[in-house]
């Protein structure tokens, strides 16, 4: 998936988030960092965890350098790509 | 001197929780600061179920934590030679001026010099614990009490972006001659610059804590997968586990879920009641390694305990 469809895949998902849920995609393209977007770090861990729980089933455990790369929105597309690329059964979506 | 250092016995822990139990939703606007808070994260996903509220004076838990303590050990007043007392900065500004005195009278700790260690928000117990330890670097000392307390008089304060705040004062007895439940094996204590600006991102946060916890590890001769347990401080519970996973501790390795729920976030006393609770539960066991955690704005700590139960 390129990077511009994790980009929408990214802002879809926000969207879902009861808490990023007023989040366009608008906002995702042109946002560079996730302080742009108002999202807390408590919301990113809760936007982390349920994208896991949503892709994944829970057979991905976050991973510390993961960590280092939640500032910004390409790193941010970055770890989901490597979240649906470690996930051990098919992704759901 | 340093072999003797490390072997005083740490034991008797015995827990004051506020007596009053409430839900965080009964708070006076809670729905309003839970959103100030968090930003539209629904309160459901934090884990924290109830919390406890000191209906009295915070000494009175202090010092029924504390004869718990000594009677746990058989130990009299008489015995103890320091009293060291930790707590966050800002239930510091709340104690009264003469709370060590009022402490020390009511538990007839007429021999006893008071401490206290604070400034390091809810990383103060750690290093009240390794000073504890210290403090038997005169020979003449046998019996160390410990105990780490906080509590918040105004519920409204309690709902915070990372923690629901809860009241608890918890003690433990070092000691010269008994093996006690645990030994300290290292300690470390660091700070993130940005935190103490409130500037602090996952980046930094990380750093201190991949810094501290090198530095507890390599101080303890210890690799990160000998350690059996993780008593962490109790975050809202993404947050715990996701710190926890920032720097390689797999989330089963943490015992805190139960004691979040309960308690909530009782400051600097989370570790020693998650090491309660964890040995009520299932038991500390002799020679193994234990990891107690903390962290706030700013700081974060860590202690290598070993397992002393025969």
């Amino acid at each position: 998936m390129a990077t511009d469809d994790y980009r929408r895949k990214f802002a879809d998902f926000l969207a879902k988030q009861p808490m990023t849920s007023d989040i366009t995609y608008e906002q995702v393209a042109r946002a560079k960092s996730r302080d742009e977007l108002g999202i807390t770090s408590l919301n990113m861990v809760l936007v982390l965890v349920n994208y896991i729980d949503e892709y994944t089933g829970n057979t991905v455990t976050m991973r510390p350098e993961w960590v280092l790369r939640l500032g910004d929105i390409d790193g941010i597309l970055s770890v989901l790509r490597e979240i649906d690329a470690s996930a051990v059964v098919p992704t759901r979506a | 001197m340093i072999l003797d250092l490390e072997n005083i016995g740490i034991g008797s822990f015995a827990c004051a929780f506020g007596d009053l139990e409430n839900k965080p939703e009964n708070i006076p606007d809670f729905d309003s600061l839970w959103e100030t808070a968090s930003f539209g994260t629904d309160f459901a996903e934090m884990g924290c179920t109830t919390y406890r509220k000191m209906s009295g004076p915070v000494q009175e838990y202090v010092v029924d934590a504390v004869r718990r303590t000594l009677r746990g050990a058989g130990a009299g007043a008489t015995d103890i030679d320091h009293l060291v007392i930790a707590t966050s900065d800002p239930a510091l500004a709340l104690l009264p001026p003469d709370f060590a005195e009022q402490v020390l009278i009511a538990l007839g700790l007429d021999d006893c010099v008071p401490h206290l260690v604070s400034y390091q928000r809810c990383c103060s117990s750690l290093t009240a614990l390794r000073h504890s330890r210290d403090l038997f670097a005169d020979p003449d000392v046998t019996h160390v009490v410990m105990v780490a307390l906080d509590f918040v008089p105004d519920d409204r304060d309690r709902v915070r972006p990372y923690a629901l705040f809860g009241d608890a004062a918890v003690s433990c007895l070092l000691t010269r001659h008994d093996p006690g439940l645990v030994r300290l094996s290292s300690s470390a204590v660091k700070v993130d610059p940005d935190g103490l600006r409130g500037r602090d991102t996952f980046v930094s946060r990380k750093a201190v804590a991949d810094r501290t916890l090198s530095a507890a590890l390599r101080a303890g001769g210890r690799q990160l997968p000998q350690v059996t347990k993780v008593f962490a401080a109790n975050l809202y519970k993404p947050l715990t586990l996701f710190n926890a996973s920032s720097v390689g501790l797999p989330p089963d390795r943490l015992h805190f879920a139960d004691t979040l729920s309960a308690y909530g976030h009782c400051g600097n006393a989370d570790w020693m009641i998650n090491l309660v609770d964890y040995h009520e539960r299932v038991g500390i066991r002799g020679g193994q390694t234990y990891l107690a955690q903390s962290l706030a704005p700013g700081f974060y700590a860590c202690l290598l305990l070993e397992g002393t139960a025969p």
